[in-house]
């Protein structure tokens, strides 16, 4: 099974990820898609609780996700 | 520092425009929430500051209509940092206020679609007789009356500081009815600060209503982006 250090992304608007903004310190981790929709409930959550616009933190979240998504290809390239 | 242009008192304002600047406050997380996102904090803190000296604001307006806006002219580059402080600040979206007709309008792009989501103005404002001086100007603060909670979700604290001594009803973001401009506004650690006051007292000026996008009610459009949301998660 292949594994990686994962670090879960917080990723800006137009898809830059901020490698180990929130990062599982240290954790083998499987890679999987769930975890980008993790990262997409958190950015959405944590943008709309700072703006309080809907709008904004989804809009955020989508990018983040889209982010970690490609992020998740780079690692698997990397492994194989 | 704060610039003025004119001195206002007891004159009628026809006319006027300001400039809005941003800062961001430490952000204080609940104990539950500082080992999930405490990272998160300090990367949207971080972006948010290294940018604020680039993204500035308008707000342009007449006696009854306001329309707040970035200033496009200032971004002269292109970089997705910048970009993710401009969303977060709102600049993603033009308000458009008319007191006479109570109304308020966001123009909205998402997914290329252009969109105008119609509300009525805040009226739920708490005002207090908390005072603090903003550019020599003697302020007041006054607190926005809403839910905490919305779709599961703290909603941040907003409150705005007005001064009376400038008579006219309007602030940034769409935040209006106020007894004097809003000269800070403050929605959870963003804080949007009036760096510069031109205002005419003379001249009537036209104040850009948007008209192009589909028209959507405030509970519509949080229907769709919810329907949005869902299918993502």
């Amino acid at each position: 099974m292949k594994k990686v250090i994962l670090s879960l992304v917080f990723v800006l608007a137009t898809g830059m990820s901020f490698m180990n903004a929130n990062v599982i310190n240290g954790k083998e981790k499987d890679l999987q898609v769930q975890d980008c929709h993790d990262v997409y409930n958190r950015t959405r959550d944590f943008v709309y609780g700072m703006t309080g616009s809907l709008h904004i933190g989804i809009t955020a979240a989508i990018a983040a996700e889209e982010a970690c998504l490609n992020e998740e290809e780079e690692l698997t390239m990397f492994i194989d | 520092m704060l610039c003025f242009s004119y001195n206002i008192s007891a004159q009628k304002i026809k006319a006027g425009k300001i400039i809005y600047q941003y800062d961001v406050h430490e952000i204080v997380l609940d104990e539950n929430d500082k080992n999930q996102n405490q990272n998160m904090v300090n990367q949207f803190t971080k972006s948010l500051k290294e940018n604020r000296d680039k993204i500035k604001y308008e707000l342009v307006f007449n006696e009854y209509e306001s329309n707040y806006k970035i200033v496009k002219s200032i971004i002269l580059e292109n970089n997705k940092i910048l970009n993710y402080a401009i969303l977060i600040t709102g600049g993603g979206e033009e308000v458009y206020s008319n007191l006479k007709e109570d109304v308020v309008l966001k123009e909205i792009e998402m997914f290329g679609e252009k969109f105008i989501i119609k509300s009525n103005s805040n009226k739920d404002w708490i005002l207090t007789q908390e005072t603090k001086i903003i550019g020599g100007y003697k302020c007041y603060k006054a607190i926005l009356k809403q839910p905490q909670i919305q779709n599961n979700v703290k909603m941040p604290h907003v409150e705005a500081w007005y001064s009376p001594a400038i008579p006219i009803s309007f602030g940034p973001k769409g935040y209006s009815n106020l007894p004097g401009l809003i000269l800070q506004l403050k929605i959870g650690p963003i804080v949007y600060l009036a760096t510069k006051i031109a205002i005419n007292l003379k001249e009537k000026i036209n104040v850009h209503k948007p008209n192009k996008g589909k028209v959507l009610s405030e509970k519509e459009f949080d229907k769709m982006m919810r329907g949005i949301d869902k299918r993502k998660s």
